[in-house]
C-alpha cells in the first residue's frame, strides 16, 4: 500500500513523507494508537518508500524492492512481533547482531517492532543502546497502543507520532470497496471496529460477523427467556474461546443503539441499522440507567477475561446481569 | 527453466547449501536455494545474509531460467531418489516440478527475483593463497572467538597484514575476552589488509570446508584458494564454488596490550602429557568454571581441582621449572582447546604471577601463541 492509499492519518503521513524527502530522521519513531488502525501499514510504507526504485516520496508497490518488503523477503526490512505472548530478548539480540552489518542491498534499513509494549523489561533494556545509537542508515519504528505501556526510557528515546481512530465515513467507504459490502453493512462494520481498519477486516473474516444478527437476537431474547436460555447463550458465546473479546463491541453496540434512540430518536446514528425497528420497540421498555449498567457489566466482563477469568463462568454471570 | 541433471552432482550441490540455509528465518526466501540454469550447467546459491555459497554443477539445460525452492525439501527428495537422472522444470506461479523415473514432485517456490543478490566482485581481484597455510591459520584461532551474541566484534577472527622485521606478515587473532589465540605467517602477502578485517566464524568455517583436506602431498604442487576482499565482503573461490562472507563491522579490541611481555617463569613439557593430565584433573573441577589450580615448585608442577559435590583430584608432573614458587588457577577447557590445535610435540607455558595471563606456545612454532586469563580459585 502506498502513502496515497492509506486511509486517514494525514498528519503523520505528511510528516513522514517530509522526513523521507529531506532524508532527515530521528533515531527512532514511536507510533502510538489503537491496534489495527494502520500503524504497521504506515511503517511498512515508510520502509518501501525509503527503498523504492521508482518513486521518492512514496512507494510504487511494483518494483522488486517493494515486492520483497511486501513478501517479508527484504533482507533490510525486519518486522519483530511477539513470539507467543512477548517479544523475547533473543529476538532483540538476533536483530542487534544483524545490525552489526551494513544494509545488505537496500538504501536504508528499517526495523519495525510490532507490539513494542509486549517487550519484557530485560528485552526493552537490551534495546535501549540500539535506540540511542542506531547504526548508520538504520531507522527503528516502534508500534504500541499507548505510551504508558512502555518503559519511560524507551519512550524518551523515540520521536512520538500519534495515530488516531479513523473517521467512520471514509473508512466505511473503503471497507465497502475492499470487501464489496453494501453501504449500510460497511457502516456497521466501521462503527463496530471503532475506526480501526485492521480490526474491521479481522472481524469481517471471523465467524462472529456472520453470527452478528444471531448474537443480537440472543440479547433481545434474554429478557423473555428463563435462566436456562441465558446459560445456553452464555455457553455458545464462551465457545468463541480466544476470540471472545471480539463479541463485546458488538454487544455494547446494541445497548448503545438503544440509548441513542431514547435520547435522540435518530435512526441514522444507529450502528445496527438493520435492527432499527427492533431498536424502536425495545428502547421504550428500558431506562437509560439500566442500559448504562448493562454496558458497564460488559466492560467489566471484558476486563475480567483479559485477566484470564474462566470464560464460561464470566459469560454466565454476564448473561444473568443483562437479563 | 528446464534441465536434466545427474543425481550425484545435484546431491553434492544440495548438500553444500544445507549448512547455510536458515532453518528458522523470519525471511522465508532464506530457507530456499536459488537455482539458475544456463548453458552447460546450473548454479545453486544459498545465503543467510552473513555467509553465502554458490556452486556450479554440470547439467543439460534445455531452457535457461531461474527458480527458488526450499533447500531442505529438495535435498530430502533428491537424497532418496533411486534413478540417476533427474528432470527439473519450472511451472507457473514459481512452482517447480521434479521428475525422476516414476516419481513426480511439485514443489512450491518463491519468485527467484526476490532472492537476495550476492555482492558483486571482480574476477581480476582474486589473489591465490596457499590453502595449507590458510587452513592452519583458521584452525589455530577460530576456537577462541566469542559466541556471545551481544559482542559481535568478537564473534570473528581479526585478519591483518603487518610487518615483522621488515617482512610482510599476515596475522589472525581471535579472542572472547577470557582467552586469545594469535598466529603470524611470514612471507605470505595479501593486499589491502593494513587496517585489518573481522571475518565471522561461520564464514571462516565454511571457507575451511571449501578447502577440504587440501593438505599438500609429497611432490605435488601446493593447492591454492583464490581470495578477494572488497569494502564489506570477503570472497573465497575454489573449483567452481565461491563462499562470500560479510565482514563484521566495528573495532577489534586492542589485543596487543593484553599480551603480557614479562612472563619470566617458563615450563616446557610434552603436549600429550599436559593434555591427558588436564583431562584427568578437570573431571573433578566444578562444572561451571572448570577451574584447575596449578602449583609450581622447583622441578614440579602440580594440578589440582575440587568440587563440593564430587570430591577432589591432584596430579604432579615433573618439569624443568626453576623460578619462585607460584600458585595460579586456570580454566582447563580453555587450556585444552588451545593445546588441541597446537601441532608441536612440546609446549611452553609462560607465567608471571597469579593475576597475569598465562601464555602457551608450541615449541618450534614461535609464530603461534595462546593466552589464557587466570582464575581466582
Amino acid at each position: 500500500m502506498s502513502f496515497e492509499q492509506i486511509i486517514g492519518h494525514r498528519r503523520p503521513v505528511r510528516l513522514l513523507q517530509k522526513a523521507i524527502v529531506n532524508d532527515h530522521f530521528p533515531h527512532a519513531y514511536l507510533f502510538l494508537g489503537p491496534e489495527g488502525i494502520g500503524k504497521k501499514i504506515t511503517a511498512l510504507t515508510v520502509a518501501k518508500a525509503l527503498n523504492c526504485e521508482e518513486k521518492r516520496e512514496d512507494c510504487c508497490d511494483r518494483c522488486i524492492s517493494c515486492r520483497k518488503i511486501e513478501d517479508t523477503n527484504h533482507p533490510d526490512v525486519s518486522v519483530i512481533s511477539p513470539d507467543g505472548q512477548f517479544i523475547r530478548i533473543e529476538q532483540i539480540r538476533q536483530l542487534q547482531r544483524s545490525l552489526s552489518y551494513r544494509p545488505y542491498e537496500g538504501r536504508k534499513r528499517v526495523c519495525i517492532f510490532d507490539g513494542a509494549d509486549r517487550m519484557k523489561a530485560e528485552g526493552a533494556n537490551a534495546l535501549l543502546k540500539t535506540l540511542e545509537e542506531p547504526p548508520p542508515e538504520t531507522l527503528l519504528i516502534l508500534l504500541a497502543p499507548e505510551r504508558n505501556s512502555l518503559l519511560p526510557t524507551i519512550v524518551s528515546r523515540c520521536q512520538q507520532m500519534s495515530f488516531t481512530s479513523l473517521p467512520i465515513d471514509p473508512m466505511s467507504e473503503e471497507l465497502a470497496n475492499r470487501l464489496s459490502l453494501e453501504k449500510r453493512e460497511a457502516n456497521t462494520l466501521a462503527e463496530l471496529s471503532q475506526g480501526s481498519p485492521g480490526r474491521a477486516i479481522e472481524m469481517f473474516h471471523h465467524e462472529i460477523w456472520q453470527r452478528r444478527r444471531k448474537i443480537i437476537h440472543d440479547l433481545i431474547d434474554l429478557g423473555s427467556q428463563g435462566v436456562q436460555g441465558a446459560f445456553a447463550t452464555a455457553e455458545s458465546l464462551a465457545n468463541f474461546g480466544e476470540d471472545l473479546p471480539l463479541v463485546f463491541p458488538l454487544m455494547i453496540s446494541w445497548y448503545r443503539d438503544l440509548i441513542i434512540w431514547n435520547e435522540q430518536g435518530d435512526v441514522d446514528r444507529l450502528i445496527n441499522q438493520d435492527f432499527s425497528e427492533m431498536v424502536k420497540q425495545k428502547a421504550i421498555l428500558m431506562s437509560r440507567k439500566s442500559l448504562v449498567r448493562r454496558i458497564e457489566a460488559i466492560n467489566e466482563t471484558s476486563k475480567a477475561l483479559s485477566r484470564n477469568a474462566n470464560r464460561l463462568l464470566a459469560m454466565e454471570n454476564l448473561m444473568l446481569r443483562l437479563r | 527453466m528446464e534441465f536434466r541433471i545427474n543425481k550425484k552432482d545435484f546431491l553434492k550441490g544440495l548438500a553444500m547449501v544445507q549448512t547455510i540455509v536458515e532453518r528458522r528465518s523470519t525471511i522465508p526466501i532464506l530457507s530456499n536455494t536459488l537455482i539458475q540454469a544456463a548453458e552447460e550447467g546450473i548454479t545453486l546459491t544459498a545465503t543467510d545474509l552473513e555467509t553465502a555459497i554458490k556452486g556450479w554443477f554440470p547439467a543439460s539445460v534445455s531452457l535457461e531460467g531461474q527458480a527458488s525452492v526450499s533447500a531442505r525439501k529438495l535435498f530430502e527428495i533428491v537424497r532418496e531418489l533411486h534413478e540417476s537422472e533427474i528432470h527439473l522444470q519450472k511451472k507457473e506461479n514459481n512452482w517447480v516440478t521434479l521428475i525422476s523415473e516414476k516419481s513426480v514432485f511439485n514443489i512450491a517456490g518463491i519468485n527467484p527475483e526476490e532472492f537476495p543478490p550476492l555482492p558483486k566482485f571482480k574476477e581480476e581481484d582474486f589473489r591465490p593463497f596457499p590453502t595449507g597455510q590458510f587452513t592452519e591459520m583458521i584452525e589455530r584461532t577460530v576456537f577462541a572467538a566469542s559466541t556471545e551474541e551481544s559482542r559481535y566484534n568478537l564473534n570473528g577472527v581479526f585478519f591483518k597484514g603487518i610487518e615483522v622485521d621488515g617482512q610482510p606478515t599476515l596475522r589472525m587473532v581471535a579472542t572472547d575476552g577470557h582467552r586469545l589465540s594469535l598466529i603470524d605467517k611470514t612471507g605470505v602477502e595479501f593486499s589491502s589488509l593494513e587496517k585489518g578485517i573481522i571475518l565471522p566464524k561461520k564464514g571462516l568455517l565454511e571457507i575451511k570446508k571449501l578447502i577440504g583436506d587440501g593438505a599438500q602431498k609429497e611432490g605435488e604442487k601446493e593447492e591454492v584458494i583464490h581470495l578477494s576482499l572488497s569494502e564489506s565482503n570477503f570472497v573465497a573461490k575454489k573449483e567452481g564454488v565461491i563462499v562470500v562472507t560479510r565482514l563484521i563491522e566495528g573495532e577489534f579490541p586492542d589485543y596487543e596490550s593484553v599480551i603480557p611481555k614479562e612472563n619470566d617463569k617458563t615450563v616446557r613439557l610434552s603436549r600429550e602429557r599436559f593434555i591427558s593430565c588436564l583431562k584427568r584433573v578437570s573431571t573433578m573441577a566444578s562444572d561451571k568454571g572448570e577451574g584447575v589450580v596449578f602449583e609450581f615448585r622447583k622441578g614440579s608442577m602440580a594440578l589440582s581441582s575440587s568440587s563440593q559435590d564430587f570430591g577432589d583430584a591432584k596430579e604432579e608432573i615433573e618439569v624443568d621449572y626453576s623460578g619462585e614458587d607460584l600458585v595460579a588457577g586456570f580454566n582447563a577447557r580453555y587450556l585444552l582447546d588451545a593445546l588441541a590445535v597446537m601441532g608441536a610435540e612440546e609446549v611452553l607455558f609462560e607465567l608471571k604471577d597469579n593475576t597475569t595471563a598465562g601464555i602457551l606456545k608450541p615449541v618450534g612454532q614461535e609464530e603461534h601463541l595462546c593466552l589464557v586469563m587466570p582464575m581466582k580459585l
